[in-house]
Parts: structure tokens; sequence; C-alpha cells
């Protein structure tokens, strides 16, 4: 049959959108149905938080850095804390150290429940939708008994974390997991044995290894293409060394995987939550280095850099010091910035009604890639 | 004059009020708390899953701007609002769209508040603000709405004043930003 | 390794606090450096974690952070540049992920890479002046925005 027009046309996927997740314009060249190239514009959310160091001391910031993306605050904040930490040599005790492992690996659920739950009620169904954001909910509520809130906690500081937990909380961090293990292997099978899930997104998306090392892709996107890159394993931070815990890898490198290892990524993070929470339990000791004054950090000209795996990849925090008590250089790299740079390869002849499994299978988020 | 309008006024703000299509501006963190909302929201107060008009201007009474507002986003948020036809109705949800928040004074693009473009209507703060705060700011709206007459809105409209300036024509930018540097 | 780097003109070698090391290459053979490093069988830098740029009062410091997936080792390339006319070649044809931080840096400080294929401003709106990220930009709360027509 011949084509009615064979002119190209151009759409905007526009900075206000349901279907995007947060503020991002998508060009969008068409011949008919399929995409013929795709031009991303990004800056919508751009709030200027690098700049924002260079005027306030070092422990004003702090707050700041929980609002750079609020799906895993308590990353963004453990790669600041950890360099200000090196930068000053502050040791922090074992016991804070545990304290920061399992709540970074409750947020890590929580995100990809969040992912989970906004993915599949945009592939059409709406069921998950609630019942992904329930079991959240669950996990919020836990973290605004321990903290004072919901999201952007603020709750770590130099040398430790601001006050202790106690038994009730221990508790209930016990009860959730119980529960939540039999819940997540349901979540698995939904995925594994739905026909209408499997035919939308597998083969759908693929990266190969040479693509996601040239386009510095990091986390499940990169795991997903067979390169097993995880800093807890390869470069331990905290008390990663000493816990046992795997890192799931698939091959095939289509959205189909991606989904999956993150729901495996979960169970994982259910094993490293109980091993803390025993340890825990048994032992005591101090939660904060009782010798810092954070009014009174005043580091020498250094350069430090560190690293740590966010739901979304790999965050790196460098700050370059001069002397005076403000850093005089914070740079944030963010995995998000690095996922939509490929989408315009990605979404190359395909067709239209791809866009939603391929762009949502990456998890981007957009305020993290804007700072 | 005011007695004989007022049983029209009762009527068109009962269904006003009671009808509420929202169209929501997330632009940064407090677009989480939003879907949170619409996750347990056991009370039906508004409807979020309308999938046919979810996103529309055209069809939408009420405009949730949630996040800070950049320069860069200021122009897109000027028109989504003229596109939405009359009556309209302003949340701001979140310290930064209520004043800039963190951001206000040491940051170089965020505009101090959403009310340097538009009129607001209910000012909800709280960094993030809880979800159930959203329902309550909702039925409050609702009262503002049930209270209202005819000729008042006008009036409210007309009162909002803003030295905040967007426009396509480059002298009239360059004239203001003179003038401040004065 | 050490030898091999001499016919580089290495100018300064040090370990920051964490461990690192630092090498600073002089400006005109800093890309033959990196893709050395890229394609060498024992080092085998494939991994471009970000570019990052940093204001000191004589001159704009580059950093390129490297990875070796093989050596499980992090690297860091540092360039200078001259502060009134900042120019430096572009590694986008070794690293696919330098595209946006080379904008990034060009939109925030104002370095010029040649040879990059679409060098426009990332994260400011177009018609924006200055460079933010620099120690003496203009710090004055805009009072006006241009009213985009082709949002």
């Amino acid at each position: 049959m011949k084509p009615i027009c064979d002119s190209d046309m151009i759409i905007n996927i526009g900075p206000q959108s349901p279907a995007l997740y947060g503020s991002m314009k998508l060009a969008i060249k068409l011949n008919g149905e399929i995409i013929k190239s795709v031009e991303s514009v990004i800056g919508y959310n751009h709030r200027g938080i690098e700049k924002l160091a260079e005027s306030l001391t070092y422990l004003q910031y702090l707050p700041v850095v929980n609002k750079i993306d609020y799906l895993s605050g308590f990353m963004y904040m453990e790669a600041y804390c950890s360099a200000v930490e090196k930068l000053c040599d502050i040791n922090v005790p074992e016991r804070a150290q545990y304290i920061r492992v399992m709540l970074m690996e409750l947020n890590r659920i929580s995100s990809h429940l969040f992912y989970l739950g906004v993915y599949l009620s945009d592939l059409g169904s709406k069921a998950q939708f609630y019942f992904a954001f329930t079991l959240r909910d669950e996990i919020l509520h836990i973290l605004q008994d321990i903290c004072g809130q919901k999201i952007m906690q603020n709750y770590f500081v130099f040398g430790g974390v601001k006050h202790d937990l106690d038994l009730n909380a221990l508790n209930k961090i016990c009860d959730f997991c119980s529960s939540f293990s039999q819940k997540v292997k349901e979540l698995e099978n939904l995925i594994i044995d739905n026909p209408a899930f499997k035919a939308r997104t597998k083969g759908l998306g693929i990266i190969t290894k040479n693509k996601a090392l040239s386009y510095s892709l990091t986390g499940a996107n990169l795991r997903s293409a067979g390169i097993n890159l995880d800093i807890r394993k390869i470069k331990p931070y905290l008390v990663y060394d000493a816990l046992e815990f795997q890192v799931p890898i698939d091959d095939s490198g289509d959205c189909f995987s991606r989904c999956l290892l993150r729901i495996r990524e979960m169970i994982e993070s259910l094993k490293i939550i109980r091993q803390c929470s025993r340890f825990l339990i048994k032992s005591s000791g101090e939660y904060k280095n009782n010798d810092v004054n954070p009014l009174q950090i005043h580091p020498q000209s250094n350069t430090v850099i560190s690293h740590v795996e966010s739901p979304r990849g790999i965050i790196s925090c460098t700050i370059i010091s001069d002397g005076s008590d403000k850093p005089s250089r914070v740079k944030w790299r963010t995995p998000s910035l690095y996922s939509i740079q490929i989408l315009p390869e990605l979404l190359k002849n395909r067709y239209y009604s791809d866009i939603t499994a391929i762009v949502g299978s990456l998890d981007i988020v957009v305020s993290e890639a804007d700072r | 004059m005011s007695i004989l309008l007022k049983p029209i006024d009762t009527i068109y703000n009962w269904a006003r009020a009671n009808s509420l299509t929202p169209l929501i501006f997330a632009a940064s963190c407090c677009s989480s708390e939003i879907l949170s909302l619409s996750a347990y929201d056991n009370n039906n107060i508004i409807c979020f899953d309308n999938d046919v008009t979810l996103g529309n201007p055209r069809n939408a009474d009420l405009l949730i701007v949630a996040g800070a507002i950049t320069h860069k986003n200021a122009p897109v948020l000027l028109r989504l609002y003229e596109q939405m036809p009359e009556q309209k109705y302003v949340i701001a949800m979140g310290s930064c769209a209520c004043s800039g928040g963190v951001f206000r004074h040491n940051s170089y693009t965020v505009l101090g508040g959403a009310d340097k473009i538009i009129p607001v209507d209910i000012y909800l703060t709280g960094c993030p603000p809880e979800p159930r705060a959203l329902q309550k700011a909702i039925s409050k709206l609702k009262d503002k709405i049930m209270a209202e007459t005819i000729s008042m809105r006008t009036k409210y409209l007309d009162s909002h004043t803003t030295d905040f300036v967007l426009s396509e024509n480059q002298e009239i930018l360059n004239s203001v930003n003179k003038q401040r540097e004065e | 390794m050490e030898t091999e780097y001499s016919q580089f003109n290495i100018l300064n070698k040090q370990t920051t606090k964490c461990g690192i090391e630092k090498i600073t290459v002089d400006k005109c053979c800093f890309k033959k450096f990196i893709s050395h490093l890229k394609n060498s069988a024992e080092f085998e830098a494939n991994i471009l974690y970000s570019v990052m740029a940093c204001d000191t009062s004589d001159c704009i410091e580059l950093n390129y952070n490297l990875f070796s997936e093989k050596l499980n080792r992090y690297l860091i390339i540092t360039v200078l540049t001259d502060r009134n006319n900042p120019v430096c070649d572009t590694v986008t044809d070794l690293y696919k992920s330098a595209a946006f931080d080379e904008r990034e840096i060009f939109d925030m400080f104002g370095v010029f890479f040649e040879g990059h294929k679409n060098l426009t401003r990332l994260l400011m709106p177009n018609s924006s002046v200055g460079n933010p990220l620099l120690k003496d930009y203009n710090f004055q709360k805009e009072r006006s925005v241009h009213y985009e027509t082709d949002l």
C-alpha cells in the first residue's frame, strides 16, 4: 500500500506530560508511526545546587543534599558525609555504619517499588500501581517513626547518625522483612508469567556491552548488558565487605531484563537488612563520633571523591576545599544524565508506541540529571 | 441585586466545587507526594484516574504547582495557565512553589515562588507536605469556592500584582533590566 | 608503565587524599595520552565517569575521571586551560558519554571544545548571558525572562 504522505512530522512530548518522569522535553521526528530521530532537552529543573555550595558552609549544605533526588535521599547524604569525613579524617563508629547501611537498603527497596509501580501503570496495569505503592507506604511509615519524616529525612551527620535506633524500630523492621519476602516473590511471578508484559518489553531497547561502557551507564542498566560492576563489591565502603549478598546479572540487555533485575536486587537488599538488624539487636556502641564539632570544619586544600551505589547507578561527589569554612567547588556525578544521553540511539527506527516502554525501563529521574 | 443573584451563586459554586479536574505541573520533589496521594486517596476528593483528560489543560479547573519554578520553566507554566478556561484555581504545593524554599536566596535560577507569575489561591507549605495535607488544602479550596460571588472573583484576579516580566520583545526586557540596574 | 609515559608531556603527578592518582598533562597531547590509556592492553581505561571543571584564579582546570575495570583502579587526568580564552579538544570520539558533560562545561564555564558536534547550552535557557559557575559571575536576581515561542 502506498503511503499517503511522505514528509516528516515533528511532535513534542513537552515539558509537562504525565508520561515522562519530570520536566523534560523530547522532540520526535516521525514518519508515519516510525521514529526517525529524537532530540532531548533538559534543564527545566536546574536549581543551581553546585553553585549553592560555594555560599554555604559545610554544615549548612547538608539539608540541601537531600533534595537532589527525592527517591534516594540517603545515598546522597552518604556520598556527601563520607567525602567530608575523608577530608577531615573523621572516624565513624561501627554501630553507626550498620545503621547507615540498613537505612540505605530500605531506601533502595522503596525506590525500586516506586519505579515498578509507575512503570507497570504506564504500560497499562493499574492494579500493580496500588500494590507497589501500598508496600512502599509501609516502608515510609517505618522511616517516619525513626527519622521524623517520610522523604528527605536529613538523618546522617558528620561522624554518625542523629540519634540511636531502639528495639521498637528494629522489631518493626524485622516484621516488615518477613511479610515483604512473600510479596516480592508475588511481584516477580507477576512479571515472569505475564504474556502481555513480555510481548511489550522483550527484545526491545537492547543495549550491548560496548554501547553501555561507551555511554558510561552504571547500575542495573549496565548489569543487564552482562557486565558485573557494583561498587559495593569491587570497592566496598562502610561495612559492605563484611556482609553476604549477591549481585544479579543478566545477558540480554532489553527492557524486560532491566525490570526483572531490579526486583531481584530487592530480594538481595532484604538479606542485607536482616544481617544488619541481627547485628544491631546484639551489639551496643556509639552511634555518633562525639569528638566532632560540625560548626568548626576548616579543612586544608585538598580534593576528595566518594562513590556510592544508588538505585539508578553510581553517584560520585567531588569536593575541592581551599582552607576556608566553605567548599570551593562541589561536583555531583548523577547517573540519570547518562541514561538520558542514550535515548536517541535506543529510540531510532522504533514505533511511537514503544516510547513509554523504553523510557520507563531506564529509571530516569529528571531532577537528578538537572541538579 | 445581590439577593437575587444568591441562588444562582449557590448553584454555580456547588457545581464547581464538587467537580474539580486537576492538572498537575510536577516540576520536582513534591510530585512523588501527589502520586502517593492518588494511591491511597480513600475519600475520593479529587479524580486522578481519568485517563482521557489527565494532563490536558483544556479540560482542567485546578492547577497544582508542585516543585521549584526556574527561569526555563516559567514560560511553560504561564502558557499552561493561559490555556485553561475560566474559572480556574491554583494551589501552590511545597515551600519552593510558595516562596522559593531553600533556594530562594543563593540560587541564580529559582524564582521566589509561583505567585510571581500567576495568581495563587491556596498556599500549602512543607518540604514536602504530607499527602493528607493536600487533601485538607483541597477541602479548604472548596470552602473558598462556596463562599464566592460572581463579581468578587474578577476583583481578586485584578488585585494580583507582580514585578516579574515575561515578554517576547527584547526591547521591553532590556528596558526592565536597565531600570533595575539604576 | 613509567617509561612509556615519558613521551607525553606530564607536568605533575600527585596522589589525592583518598588515594587516587592525579596526573597533570600538557594541553597539546592529553588526548593522545587518554587514547593510549584506553587502548593499552595493561591499563584499558574503558569507562569515563565524568568530566569536571574547576575555576581557580589563574586558569580553568579540567579533570577527566577514568576507571579501569581490569585493574580496578581510578585515575584522574588534569588539563589546564587559559582563563580568558578557554579552548580544548573534545573526547567525544573516544567516549560518547562526554557529549553532555562538555556541553555543561561550555554552559557553566565558557570552555569551547573543538570538534564537538552540537555545542549548545544544556541547562540554562538559550537566551541567557554569562557563565554561572565562574567565580566572578554577576549574581543578581533577574526580574525578566524571555517568553520563548518555540518551547
